[in-house]
């Protein structure tokens, strides 16, 4: 626990955190419409701006393949052994179910954004 | 490169092995290429620094090789690491105290045999004071693991973070990292060597303590066999007893030094279970065989292995067994030394500079 932390900055990290968590799922879901490894993957998503730390992508990968929405290979590139992701059917099925749902959530929030408050 | 490598291994020590392989080539993968894209930015291959610098941005080995873990939900990923060294830190101090406390009574013990049920009755006490150990230490950490996680809800957050959490800082401290054992800071830099490839690989800590207990199991085993001899000859141990015969002084030397050498054994096992480079393992095995095959001799190079007691002791049985039973220590006897001279040859061969081996 970083004690010079401020507590409200602390609370919105945490929060932010929470945020990106599910966003960053999609994102990965959508950028391996076309295959990538790991490496390529993590510079793909920080070049449009999506900054994820490559112990937490790594991990995250093997396991959205242990649910069934990516496939692997390994192939070699370059002269060295790599493995290579890319959506699977159920993920191409499950990413436009999560992009359905994550509009549908966006016009939510613009809807009450704009709602004239109450009072 | 070579630094690499260390990193790897040092993850792979907390992977299970149905996983480590595969994990450790994709991350190796990656890194590499992480390596080879910053060489190619700078023009140049990288320094140790520039590469520890990659390695520290990527992780603690302990950590990076807990997000591959299946998710816990009794301890948390932050804090899983700590239970874990937790467990091997204390299982020696556990050990020792158990062994110490128990060896009071054996030593005023009246008799032989009652020596004999006490080292036993110790050895499987042993079982369910491991048990009570892991509850216990189990238990603390899932009360500060749950402690910390109502603490967070109750301020709004969703769960606690590594940097979050007040164990893994207390770790960081100068009494938390002599605590543990571990450097407060981790630096890839101080990461220990890869050994060669033809170089054995060190046990895990799973089969350090199987082997611990077994060895306790066995040595219980042995234990028994002066007040039960059938437990090691079967029914050879009623027909010597048809013939009218006592032991000869010889078993009683040879039981002695072997309860030593098992004693010797039994210490260095548990020193074992701190993991890390140990560098007295080998010469010290090598020691005990040595005491193995010596005390086989005795067996093998024996004249007289039964003493007749009585008129009835039917002396040309007695001169028959005991040249069958010395042919057969002696066949043991030069399998142990067979043995002993390829593992010596082994040991040799891995200290001696190839230049010497070459000629």
């Amino acid at each position: 626990m970083n004690p010079t932390s401020n507590p409200a900055e602390t609370l919105f990290d945490s929060l932010k955190l929470e945020l990106r968590r599910g966003c960053l799922i999609v994102a990965v879901l959508a950028q391996l419409r076309i295959e990538h490894y790991g490496y390529t993957l993590r510079k793909a998503l920080a070049d449009e701006g999506l900054a994820i730390e490559e112990s937490t992508l790594y991990p995250l990968l093997r396991r959205l393949e242990t649910q069934g929405l990516l496939t692997s290979q390994w192939r070699e590139e370059d002269k060295r052994n790599k493995r290579f992701y890319r959506l699977s059917p159920e993920g191409e099925t499950t990413l436009t179910q999560l992009l359905a749902e994550w509009n549908a959530l966006n016009d939510s929030i613009h809807k009450i954004l704009n709602h004239p408050l109450e009072r | 490169m070579d630094l690499l490598e260390r990193y790897l291994q040092a993850i792979g020590q907390y992977l299970p092995s149905s996983t480590k392989d595969d994990v450790l080539a994709e991350l190796r993968a990656n890194l590499q290429a992480q390596i080879d894209d910053r060489a190619e930015e700078l023009g140049r291959p990288l320094t140790g620094h520039e590469t520890a610098d990659i390695l520290l941005a990527h992780g603690q080995p302990e950590l990076v090789a807990n997000r591959y873990l299946p998710q816990r939900s009794l301890i948390g990923p932050a804090l899983f690491p700590l239970y874990h060294l937790t467990l091997r830190r204390v299982l020696p101090f556990v050990l020792g105290i158990y062994a110490l406390v128990h060896a009071i009574p054996l030593i005023s013990a009246p008799d032989r045999n009652a020596l004999a049920h006490g080292i036993v009755d110790s050895v499987f006490q042993l079982i369910p004071t491991l048990i009570l150990f892991w509850f216990w230490i189990t238990a603390v950490f899932a009360i500060v693991e749950a402690v910390q996680y109502h603490y967070a809800a109750s301020q709004g957050r969703p769960g606690i973070s590594d940097d979050q959490n007040a164990v893994t800082a207390f770790a960081r401290t100068k009494f938390g990292s002599w605590l543990w054992n571990r450097p407060a800071t981790w630096d890839p830099m101080t990461l220990p060597p890869v050994p060669a490839a033809d170089q054995p690989k060190p046990k895990s800590f799973p089969v350090r303590v199987i082997e611990l207990v077994l060895h306790c199991l066995w040595f219980g085993y042995v234990l028994l066999i002066p007040s039960y001899p059938f437990l090691i000859i079967g029914p050879g141990a009623f027909y010597l007893r048809s013939l009218s015969v006592a032991d000869a002084p010889i078993w009683h030397t040879f039981f002695v030094v072997l309860i030593a050498l098992l004693s010797f054994q039994l210490v260095m096992k548990i020193l074992a279970l701190r993991g890390g480079p140990q560098p007295w393992q080998v010469p010290l095995e090598f020691l005990t065989r040595i005491m193995g095959a010596a005390l086989m001799a005795v067996l093998a190079f024996a004249k007289t292995y039964f003493i007749p007691i009585g008129p009835t002791a039917n002396l040309q049985a007695v001169a028959e067994t005991t040249r069958y039973m010395n042919l057969g220590f002696r066949m043991v006897f030069l399998i142990v030394v067979i043995a002993l001279a390829i593992d010596a040859w082994k040991i040799l061969r891995h200290r001696t500079p190839s230049h010497v081996l070459a000629f």
